[in-house]
């Protein structure tokens, strides 16, 4: 069992590559984000227990990224920063970090602070729905399992995490590059023939007539649009 | 008129049996690969990676390998070795032992379960449309360029035939 999911954002790959190592021997999962942008996108597919935040990153800039999730997540934030003046440290916490790194730092220290604020905060329940049920589809995304008409479906890992991403956004046209970056991470966005190759099997697998979709839509030229029946 | 009708169905059918004459499938890599009974269970799927060239073949069955790992599927390489009118359409200008190991050898190192399908025919795009049960998903390999190449054309006429064609860019450098 994990100690918690940790999600890094920093746009050094360096400081990624190595922080995924230390938190992952520590026991730690780690996820990780190139921007604040990836990193809204990330909180909304998945559940983390803790960020870790890069103040000086480009385009949506640490401070700007941990309002952003502080409006909508109680997920304790530790900021990591090269900057130790008392006004970056007072923005930052009134942002709403909830601890301040200065880089650089030695690991004992980082692993710390991070087993600090997970103490602080005990682990958060899951904000996505558990399970869910369509038509004659009903996932758990808990089990990871899927029952069509009663039966359990075998869905690959990556097929789930297709359908969850999905069917967490119902009604909302995922373009491919979204879905494909998403899934298969950042050095993808191109390869659309994969997506359609997941979806057909999506449908062959959840839809009553697989060559009519009704829940898994195509939108021409963008992407793909779960259609939840209007029961839902 | 009926009469020559006949003859010409009777000419068009010698013609088609006449594009293929042999055909083998030879167990490359057959191993559990760690899959559960339920994941062979549920492995209904096969990819289809389409000889083209060596090195276009080797990325097409790299990415192959990696679909069929996140779909749980299997993997067939269909190799249409075209034997040119003057010859005998038995008698191929390459021997299909020499074939059969070569291509044994490029499925045997692939990390999923792969096989191998040997083809003699007289036109391989003719071959492939019909042996393809649509909708099939295909790899096909090789560069891709401003205009349309060997492999592009092929990718298209597939797709135009319902198949799921992905094409595994092959890079400058790797072909060179």
């Amino acid at each position: 069992m994990s100690a918690g999911r940790i999600l890094v954002v920093d746009d050094d790959p360096q400081i990624r590559r190595v922080m995924r190592m230390t938190l992952t021997g520590e026991g730690y999962e780690v996820e990780d984000a190139r921007s604040g942008e990836e990193s809204e996108d990330k909180i909304r597919a998945e559940r983390f227990d803790l960020i870790l935040l890069d103040v000086n990153m480009p385009g949506m800039g640490g401070i700007e990224a941990c309002k952003n999730i502080r409006a909508n997540s109680e997920i304790p934030i530790i900021m990591l920063t090269v900057r130790n003046t008392e006004e970056d440290k007072v923005a930052a916490l009134d942002a709403g970090a909830d601890d301040f790194v200065t880089k650089p730092f030695g690991t004992p220290e980082l692993l710390a602070r991070i087993r600090a604020a997970l103490r602080r905060a005990p682990l958060a329940p899951e904000s996505d729905p558990q399970k869910l049920a369509w038509g004659d589809v009903e996932v758990d995304f808990g089990a990871r399992t899927v029952r069509v008409r009663g039966t359990p479906t075998r869905l690959t890992p990556k097929e789930f995490d297709v359908l969850r991403y999905l069917v967490l956004r119902p009604n909302r046209a995922i373009p491919h590059r979204e879905l494909l970056q998403a899934i298969w991470g950042p050095d993808y966005g191109d390869e659309v023939e994969y997506l359609r190759v997941f979806i057909k099997q999506l449908r062959r697998k959840l839809e009553p007539a697989p060559e009519k979709p009704v829940y898994i839509l195509t939108e021409p030229w963008v992407g793909y649009r779960f259609q939840p029946p209007p029961s839902l | 008129m009926s009469a020559y009708l006949g003859v010409g169905y009777k000419e068009m059918q010698d013609e088609r049996q006449s594009r293929m004459a042999y055909s083998r499938v030879l167990q490359g890599n057959v191993g559990d690969f760690g899959h559960t009974h339920e994941d062979l269970d549920d492995r209904r799927i096969e990819l289809h990676v389409i000889f083209t060239q060596v090195p276009g073949t080797l990325r097409a069955l790299e990415e192959a390998t990696t679909l069929a790992k996140d779909l749980n599927a299997r993997v067939r390489l269909l190799v249409p070795q075209v034997v040119p009118y003057p010859l005998d359409l038995k008698s191929p200008p390459v021997l299909v032992e020499f074939n059969e190991s070569r291509f044994l050898a490029m499925a045997r190192a692939q990390s999923v379960e792969t096989d191998v399908q040997i083809y003699l025919c007289r036109d391989a795009e003719a071959l492939l449309i019909e042996k393809l049960s649509s909708p099939s998903i295909v790899i096909i390999g090789g560069l891709r360029r401003w205009w349309p190449t060997r492999e592009t054309r092929l990718a298209r006429k597939l797709r135009q035939k319902g198949h799921h064609v992905v094409f595994a860019e092959l890079r400058e450098a790797a072909h060179a």
